[in-house]
This record gives C-alpha cells, sequence and structure tokens, in this order.
C-alpha cells in the first residue's frame, strides 16, 4: 500500500469542564491514503467531530485541549506546528465541511464573498475580480443554479442545500489533499441529501482529495466509503474496509450497529437495538468502555478490567476487542433472533 | 432598499402622532405644576393686579383649550412662542444652547464608541484574563459611578491640582475636555460591556469555526467575521446613549458650567417658564425620532437579513 496522507496516532483530546475531565478522544490512530473516503461511523459523542477539529487545531481552548499524540501531515505533525503555518494549511491542503449549513456560514457576507475570501486568504496575489470569477465557476460547478446572481446573495436568501453546496465550494476552492466532511447532510431534508452527495462526489472526483467522511449514518458509509473507522466511547474499535465491515465484521458494537439498521434487502422480523445507553466521557467504563452494553461480555472479567487493544485479527481488519474471534459466530445467534440470514445476505 | 424608504416614510408619519402626544403630555403636565408662572414672574412683593396683568399678557387666564391651540397653531407656523424670562423668541433660546450640547454629545459619543468598542473586543477575545477582569471591573465601576462625582474628581485633579485644563465653562478649545471625558467614560463602560457580551455570543458560533477552519487569521476572524456580527446591540446601545446626550447632560453640564440645553431646561422648569420647556421637550422629541430613523437605516447597512 501507498504511503498514508494523513496519519493520526495516539491522539487525545480533553475538555475541562466544572463536571470533570471529559475524555472525548482517547489514544486515536487510523491512516488517510490517497485518493480513498475514509468513513468515521459512531454515535454522538463517540469523538468523531473532536478528532477532525484536533487534526485542524480548532479545538476550543479552554476548555478543550490536546493532551498526547500527533497528526502526521506530508511528515509534518500538525499538532506541533506554529499557528501561522497550521493556518496556512487550513483551508489549503486541509478543506473542511460542516455539519449545520444554517450556521456555519457568516450571516452578514454574501455567500460569494466568504467564498472568495477562502480563495484569497490563500493567494495574497490574487484580485478582487478573479477571486470573484473562480468563486463563481466554484458554485456552478458544485450545481447553484445562476452563480452569478447567487453569489451576491446572503445565505438566508439560500435554501439549506444551496448552503452546503455552498460550502462544498468554499472547502474545495483551493483544490485541497484532504477533505473533511463532518456530518455534512445530517442537518438536510432527505430528498437533499442525495443531491448534495452527488456534489461531494464530484467535488472529491474534481479535486483528487482523500476524504474523511464523520457519520452516524451507515447507509451513507456503505455507499460512499472506501475504508471504515467506527469509533465509541472516544476510541477506535474497528477499523477495516467497507465490504468487511457488513459482510464480517470483528466488533460487538459494530455488530450492534448492523443489527439496529433496517435493511431493504432481507426480510427483518424485527431490529435488534444496542441495550443502554452511550457511556458517560467523565466516567468512562473500567476495561472496555463498551462492556456494559455489550452481548460478548457474558461477565468475563477481562473485559473489565483490561482495555482491548487494536489489533490484526486478519487481512488488515484491526479490532479493539478481547474476544474478536467470537464476533462472526454471535453475528448467527443474532441474525436468528431477528429472524433472518443476516450474515450472509450482504450483495 | 424600496421596502426601507417605505418604512421611512411610514415611522415619520407615526412619529406625528408620536409628538402630538408628547406636545399634550408636556402640556398639561406644565399645568399641574405646584407654582405659578406669573407670581414667579412678578416678584414676591407684587400687588394682586400685577399679577394678573403678567397672567393676561401670558395668555395663562384663557381655558386651558385654547391655551393649548395657541401653542400647537404657532408650533406648527414654526413659532415656539416667546420666553417669559426673556422675552426672547424661543426658538432663539433653543439654538444658541444647541451647538454647546450637540458637540459635547458628539465628543462623548465618539470617545464611549471607539475606545468602548475596542475595550469590549479585546475583553471578550481575551476572556478571563487578567486584562478581560481589569477592562471589566473598571467598565462596571464606570457605569456605577455618578456622572457628577467622577467629573468633580475629574476637576479636583486635572484643574484644581495639576492645572492642566480649565475646570468650567466654554469660552477655551481645552474646555470641553473635561465634560467630554466625564461623559465619555460613562457611554464607554457601558458600550464596552454590550461590547464584549455581543462578541462572546458570536465567536460562538459556528461561522466562527468555519473562518478558522479557512485559514484566516484572528484579526480577520473577530473583525469580519465577530464584530460585524456582534454589532446590531452595541449600535442599539450607542445610538440610545446619544439620544440621551442630545436632551443635554443636566448634571455635567451644572458641574461644569457648560452651557447645554440641559441646563436651560432645568432652569426654565424651576422659573415656570412654559413656553421654553414646551419647545425644549418638543425640539428634543423630534430630534430623537429622527434619530431613531437614522438608527433603523444603519441597521440595515450593518445586518442584510433586517428589511422593513
Amino acid at each position: 500500500m501507498t504511503d498514508a496522507l494523513l496519519s493520526i496516532r495516539g491522539l487525545t483530546t480533553e475538555f475541562v469542564t466544572p463536571a470533570g475531565v471529559v475524555k472525548a478522544v482517547t489514544d486515536v490512530g487510523w491512516d488517510l491514503f490517497p485518493g480513498e473516503t475514509l468513513g468515521v461511523v459512531g454515535e454522538s459523542g463517540s469523538g468523531k467531530t473532536v478528532t477532525a477539529m484536533s487534526i485542524l487545531g480548532l479545538v476550543p481552548c479552554p476548555p478543550g485541549r490536546v493532551v498526547a499524540g500527533e497528526v502526521l501531515f506530508e511528515g509534518r505533525d500538525l499538532l506541533r506546528l506554529p499557528e501561522k503555518l497550521l493556518r496556512q494549511l487550513r483551508g489549503r491542503d486541509i478543506g473542511m465541511i460542516f455539519q449545520d449549513p444554517m450556521t456555519s456560514l457568516n450571516p452578514v457576507l454574501t455567500v460569494g464573498d466568504q467564498i472568495a475570501e477562502a480563495l484569497r486568504l490563500h493567494d495574497r496575489g490574487m484580485s478582487r475580480d478573479a477571486a470573484r470569477s473562480r468563486a463563481v465557476e466554484l458554485l456552478a460547478s458544485v450545481g447553484v443554479p445562476h452563480p452569478e446572481a447567487r453569489y451576491d446573495q446572503y445565505p438566508h436568501e439560500h435554501s439549506g442545500g444551496m448552503r452546503q453546496r455552498a460550502m462544498i465550494a468554499m472547502a474545495i476552492a483551493n483544490d485541497p489533499k484532504v477533505l473533511i466532511a463532518d456530518e455534512p447532510t445530517t442537518a438536510l431534508d432527505v430528498t437533499i441529501q442525495a443531491q448534495v452527495l452527488d456534489v461531494l462526489r464530484t467535488a472529491q472526483e474534481q479535486t483528487g482529495a482523500a476524504t474523511v467522511l464523520i457519520t452516524h449514518d451507515l447507509a451513507l458509509i456503505a455507499e460512499n466509503a472506501d475504508r471504515v473507522v467506527v469509533m465509541y466511547g472516544g476510541r477506535v474499535v474497528e477499523v477495516a474496509d467497507v465490504f468487511a465491515i457488513f459482510a464480517s465484521c470483528r466488533h460487538p458494537y459494530t455488530l450492534g450497529l448492523l443489527s439496529s439498521l433496517p435493511r431493504l434487502d432481507v426480510d427483518l422480523e424485527q431490529l435488534e437495538p444496542i441495550p443502554g445507553s452511550p457511556p458517560d466521557l467523565i466516567d468512562l467504563p473500567t476495561g472496555c468502555s463498551f462492556h456494559p452494553r455489550c452481548r460478548l461480555a457474558k461477565g468475563r472479567e477481562i473485559c473489565r478490567t483490561e482495555v482491548p487493544p487494536l489489533r490484526d485479527v486478519g487481512g488488515g481488519q484491526l479490532s479493539a476487542c478481547h474476544f474478536a474471534d467470537e464476533v462472526p459466530a454471535e453475528r448467527a445467534v443474532v441474525a436468528g433472533e431477528m429472524g433472518t440470514r443476516l450474515g450472509t445476505a450482504t450483495s | 432598499m424600496k421596502g426601507t424608504a417605505a418604512h421611512i416614510v411610514r415611522t415619520l408619519l407615526l412619529s406625528l402622532v408620536t409628538l402630538f402626544g408628547v406636545s399634550v403630555l408636556i402640556f398639561l403636565m406644565l399645568r399641574v405644576l405646584p407654582g405659578d408662572p406669573a407670581r414667579v414672574l412678578a416678584g414676591l412683593d407684587a400687588s394682586a393686579e400685577q399679577v394678573d396683568r403678567i397672567r393676561a399678557e401670558l395668555g395663562l387666564d384663557e381655558p386651558l383649550l385654547s391655551q393649548y391651540w395657541a401653542f400647537i397653531s404657532g408650533v406648527l407656523q414654526g413659532d415656539l412662542g416667546v420666553s417669559a424670562r426673556t422675552s426672547r423668541p424661543v426658538a432663539l433660546e433653543i439654538f444658541a444652547r444647541m451647538p454647546a450640547t450637540l458637540t459635547l454629545a458628539v465628543v462623548a459619543t465618539v470617545i464611549g464608541s471607539v475606545v468602548g468598542v475596542a475595550a469590549g473586543v479585546v475583553a471578550a477575545v481575551r476572556r478571563n484574563s487578567v486584562v478581560d477582569h481589569v477592562i471589566s471591573s473598571v467598565a462596571m465601576m464606570g457605569v456605577s459611578m455618578p456622572v457628577y462625582w467622577l467629573g468633580l474628581l475629574l476637576i479636583l485633579l486635572f484643574a484644581v491640582t495639576l492645572g492642566w485644563l480649565p475646570a468650567a465653562g466654554s469660552d477655551e478649545p481645552l474646555s470641553i475636555v473635561l465634560p467630554a471625558a466625564t461623559l465619555g467614560a460613562f457611554s464607554t463602560a457601558l458600550v464596552s460591556r454590550m461590547t464584549r457580551a455581543s462578541m462572546l455570543e458570536v465567536l460562538g458560533q459556528d461561522f466562527i469555526r468555519t473562518a478558522q477552519a479557512k485559514g484566516a487569521p484572528p484579526r480577520t476572524v473577530i473583525i469580519r467575521h465577530g464584530l460585524r456580527n456582534a454589532f446590531i446591540p452595541i449600535l442599539t446601545v450607542i445610538s440610545l446613549q446619544f439620544g440621551a446626550l442630545l436632551g443635554g447632560a443636566v448634571l455635567t453640564e451644572t458641574v461644569f458650567g457648560w452651557p447645554g440645553i440641559g441646563r436651560l431646561l432645568v432652569d426654565s422648569i424651576a422659573a415656570r417658564d412654559f413656553a421654553v420647556v414646551q419647545g425644549l421637550v418638543l425640539v428634543y422629541a423630534l430630534l430623537f425620532v429622527l434619530l431613531n430613523v437614522f438608527v433603523d437605516v444603519l441597521y440595515v447597512v450593518v445586518d442584510p437579513r433586517i428589511r422593513y
């Protein structure tokens, strides 16, 4: 495999709050390879967004702080890069798309000006006119009709879908090498989601950017990601390519996610929810933080006492479960309970 | 913009009702005030006939309705009447004093806006730092301290002890420094507190993060993306403060012997000079209405989401 474009190792980010220290991200590591789309899935509060913020140095401090780890991009550790150099990188080499296009655009500046700003921040020599015509091109390329007129409008004159298109145009303005999309469609109407995803895919193809797609939506992952990182309680619990995740996951949390997903391709008598609720990040369970909700733990002591390391379980698939080998058998049991042959139903 | 023009016309028409209400109110309030203007003018040892004659001269013996009619019909023809005290036209009295008040109000507002916004932005950006605590404490003192007290302290230091600046009057160019500083200190404190609060709210918004993710330097993030969004409440405070100063800062004008309309108003009330009080209040109401319209237009310029 080629060298990774972006490598995260041992990333740990905390927030100091009056109630205690929130361990938002603990010992997270993954690689992003050129041209690929890496899906990062997990429930809210699993550390997906904080990981992305940590990469760009955008964790608000205080109360947040990156405690440990490194983020290697083109041989440089972004966590130790001087603010000024990091700023040059933001928006130029790494573009970011945020969740809520309603609040992520500045309401008192025109949409076009905000895109042109992204261009001129990284190219001081670019004239206003040049930035304008390039921004209009960008708006056209993300499928905004009448880009000339749209340029001079303010965000409140745009619909949610149009705003997210503008956000994408802004993120790809400088042909970034990495595109981070944090729940890019969550805040949008279902009918608009597919359109925006198409735009995102096209933008990716145009720029050739490697993409980190952060989402809680497994369907989005199935359609768009090449490889998948599953997060739980601020840690990475499983890493695999997208087919392996759906066909032969090796972590009970991933199994839980899949079993709670409604499907159209097989008849399900019922869905299997994951019992309990996401962990309290101030007071994480000891050992494996998933053990109180895990159907594999079965009261075994090691689950309560030892944090399972992320290890290779074959074929490059990584799992952080002491009993990763038991997952396939358990999957058959779950499938039986759900009244279908889930284990073999992937196409 | 067409909507804005229509809004201005509508506001101005509506304000005619307001001004009419103000004229009725001030007219009636003066009439129910204890104290007889004719008696005040005539002096203590005037005979009853003399007082009656003065009362007749002032038209105060006529029924209320015809007195009001005389007042309002004069106003509509641009005639505010004649001062009972000085026998000069009220309009002349007011316009003789207006420049002093206007100058003081403008200088104090400029000081308050510039220093206040700067201090508020710094306090918000350096939230919970020593700088923030110092600025916030000084601002707290500024809004709490009575202006006449601050004025007296400033006179004591800069005029009496150091002898750098004139203590009172308006004859020298430097005379404006102390009264403007006194009023400006209050405005500064008010504006900086509002700026800090408003900036803190805006700096926590998602679009600030977007700007940072684009690679914008702190100055751009704070001014271009932060301050412009925080400006509506700041503008409101500044304009209200300026409006209040337009009416004349009575205490400050008194402490510094500044010949503005604040003192004219107080003196005229004491002397029961009905015509001057009515005229002043009406002019002040008109100024306030115009100021409000002006600020409405500024809102549209600052925030594109505001449309009338």
